[in-house]
């Protein structure tokens, strides 16, 4: 009992040290949160895709009406040419991205899409754009191309590759609080003082943990917050399920990142590390790319990857999917209880080094 | 509440062939400390020799590789959670947060030491009282000069009441106003019969706080003992340094004639510094200081030799030091070259 009640007065001393040293550097949070709107934002609206690509039209006769199709999508501007040779001229001088000749002869009924052909990603966003309009007017173009899909869902690419960042993000700024939280009074010296307190070690990894995790997690809310309105993604209807996951996946980088922290020990080290893992992870956890379309040996990689199961939780959230939430969760506390388990090890073994 | 050294007492800090070994490299190696309570004991020693490995094991952030030590009757090896909160450590890093205040600082100790209500306070009134921090307990502990921020950690160290106190070189960097700061401060705790162990390599920090002096090379204990006990064991020490004008060199032949009639009568050590044109000479056994001091002088008078300064002194820690921890015949030399240090900044 009495080591509770130690343990106890030490971790709420350092949440209570944390949380004021936290007020004190407000440029800090801002920065957290800019950082956090601009991957939203950009890395966001940038992956799911372009809106309004410049794409020329050669129809004179008014054949088709690729016109309004391809400006109703939003993801066509569209140009009409009555000039061929002057479209081409502009497709090569790179002011429409793509050029659609319909064949003026009725019989013929065929439209040619022309590319300049030197850049494979822009050739992709307009056979992608091209088949999403195809297929939504199959029927009123009265074309032999049809898609449907299990399930009816409301969401476009961007909001599922946000609920991707979404997950990322949980993992960026856990080991970004967590670096700067931790290795800072490792590097200050504090740590020593924390330590030679009474339960002072066990006291500093709960306490440590739990400010990181709720200061990684508000700055990701209020950055979910301020960038759904603007970006126009969707946070889903299950609020509490967001909340819930996002809680849970912070928590769990925070506790691996404790564990980079106890062998990465300088912040210079440290900080390289979790960013370089951060861009592979970020490629090989199905966030942008689900991994069902990802070669079979990162499938695999991405099925011992927290970030996997992080993604996925966070997808159900936010987009409502099914999600295996129960086997994700329990993952994740592995993950977590694992990481505090060793870090506690180490920590305790290797004292004297800070 | 103890204010001086009691060796009949328990003794507040004992180790017993104390060792730690970093691979094959012996950092310390067996030693036995013995320090009562309210007593001041100071490690000295170069770097590299041992001192802060010692505060790291004494301070179970490091585990001995052999032997034992106990704080205050306890084992620290058996009992190590249990004697955390018996002492507090200021180390030769600041470590204090430098965004929170000077009493937040000292309020977050307090708290992580379980002190609650208006205990905490006391408290703090009490490990500032009589410092300049009394004035700057709002201000931001990372706009206090490093002096300051010195005294702070050692107000934080002192925050639980500690018994023993184990300072790492704690006026390292600091200037000479902040060490004097510092010096007072740790007077203050001694009056208070707290026990400090004070590792340094600032020989004149040691000779004005310590009750007792430890000197380490190597990892072992070289020599112990008070100042003045020490100060015995090199009477032999004793010498005068003259540094001649550039007129005259101090290896000339010339003035090695002259130098011939101090041999005649004394059994002495002679020796030159050419880069400073001075001459060392040993004190002679079995006579007294004064008597050779108005020999050199007549010496120097009768035979005309020009010089800008003479030095004589008492050996101090410095010589002492020198003296145990290196060995071979530059210590002499080393010794005196100090004293006319000493002598040009005005001391002597």
């Amino acid at each position: 009992m009495a080591i509770i009640s130690t343990l106890y007065d030490a971790v709420k001393a350092i949440v209570a040290k944390d949380i004021l040293a936290w007020t004190r550097r407000p440029l800090y949070f801002l920065a957290s949160v800019l950082m956090a709107v601009l991957i939203l934002v950009c890395v966001g609206n940038t992956i799911s895709g372009a809106n309004d690509m410049p794409f020329g039209l050669y129809d004179p006769g008014g054949i088709s009406e690729l016109s309004r199709h391809l400006t109703e999508s939003g993801r066509f501007r569209v140009r009409v040419y009555d000039d061929l040779e002057k479209a081409k001229s502009d497709l090569a001088h790179e002011k429409i991205v793509a050029l659609a000749n319909v064949a003026q002869d009725p019989l013929e009924d065929s439209v040619q899409i022309l590319t300049a052909g030197n850049n494979p990603l822009v050739d992709d966003q307009i056979s992608m754009g091209l088949l999403s309009v195809l297929t939504q007017k199959a029927k009123e173009l009265s074309l032999p191309l049809h898609s449907a899909a299990l399930y009816q869902v409301h969401f476009g690419l961007k909001d599922y590759i946000t609920a991707g960042l979404t997950a990322y993000l949980c993992y960026v700024l856990a080991s970004m609080n967590l670096g700067f939280s931790w290795i800072y009074e490792w590097m200050e010296k504090t740590y020593r003082q924390i330590v030679l307190a009474p339960m002072g070690l066990d006291a500093a990894i709960i306490a440590k943990t739990f400010t990181v995790t709720m200061e990684a997690s508000t700055v990701l809310w209020l950055a979910l917050c301020l960038t759904s309105p603007i970006s126009g993604f969707t946070l889903g209807n299950n609020f509490p399920f967001l909340v819930g996951s996002t809680l849970l996946s912070v928590f769990t980088f925070t506790c691996l990142a404790l564990l980079f922290a106890c062998f990465l020990r300088t912040i210079r080290i440290y900080t390289m590390t979790v960013s370089i893992l951060g861009v592979a992870l970020m490629f090989v956890s199905g966030i942008i790319t689900p991994i069902k379309a990802m070669p079979y040996w990162e499938q695999k990689l991405a099925a011992i990857m927290p970030l996997y199961y992080a993604c996925d939780l966070t997808k159900g959230a936010m987009l409502g999917i099914p999600c295996e939430a129960g086997r994700d969760v329990i993952v994740l506390l592995g993950f977590a209880f694992i990481s505090l388990f060793l870090s506690r090890t180490v920590l305790a073994r290797s004292q004297a080094s800070v | 509440m103890q204010t001086s050294a009691q060796p009949g007492a328990l003794p507040s800090l004992r180790t017993e062939n104390l060792t730690k070994m970093f691979g094959s490299r012996v950092s310390v190696d067996k030693l036995n400390l013995c320090i009562y309570p309210g007593e001041l004991y100071a490690l000295l020693g170069d770097n590299g020799a041992g001192k802060t490995t010692t505060i790291g094991m004494l301070t179970t952030l490091l585990a001995p590789t052999s032997g034992r030590f106990f704080i205050c009757g306890h084992d620290g090896i058996k009992d190590g959670r249990r004697i955390r909160g018996l002492f507090g450590v200021v180390s030769q890093d600041l470590s204090v947060y430098n965004e929170l205040t000077v009493y937040e600082n000292l309020r977050f100790l307090a708290e992580l030491y379980g002190l609650k209500g208006d205990t905490i306070d006391k408290r703090i009134e009490q490990v500032i009282a009589g410092s300049s921090l009394v004035s700057r307990l709002n201000d931001r502990a990372g706009n206090l000069s490093g002096g300051m921020q010195r005294r702070l950690s050692i107000a934080c160290a002192m925050i639980n009441e500690p018994k023993v106190l184990f300072m790492d070189e704690p006026t390292v960097g600091l200037d000479p106003a902040a060490r004097r700061e510092i010096w007072s401060s740790l007077k203050d705790l001694k009056k208070l019969g707290v026990t400090i162990l004070l590792t340094t390599h600032y020989l004149e920090e040691a000779e004005i706080l310590a009750d007792r002096i430890g000197i380490i090379r190597g990892g072992k204990l070289i020599v112990e003992g008070s100042v003045a006990e020490l100060s015995e064991r090199i009477q032999g020490m004793r010498g005068l340094s003259i540094k001649l004008k550039d007129t005259v060199s101090a290896d000339g032949a010339e003035i090695a004639r002259k130098l011939e009639k101090i041999k005649e009568r004394f059994d002495i050590l002679i020796r030159h510094d050419c880069l400073r044109n001075t001459i060392y000479l040993s004190q002679p056994e079995h006579v007294s200081v004064n008597e050779f001091l108005r020999f050199v002088f007549d010496w120097l008078e009768s035979e005309d030799i020009p010089f800008t300064k003479f030095a004589s002194g008492e050996p101090n820690l410095e010589d002492v030091f020198l003296a145990v921890a290196r060995s071979g015949p530059e210590v002499e030399n080393q010794s005196l070259e100090s004293s006319l240090e000493k002598v040009q900044g005005g001391h002597h």
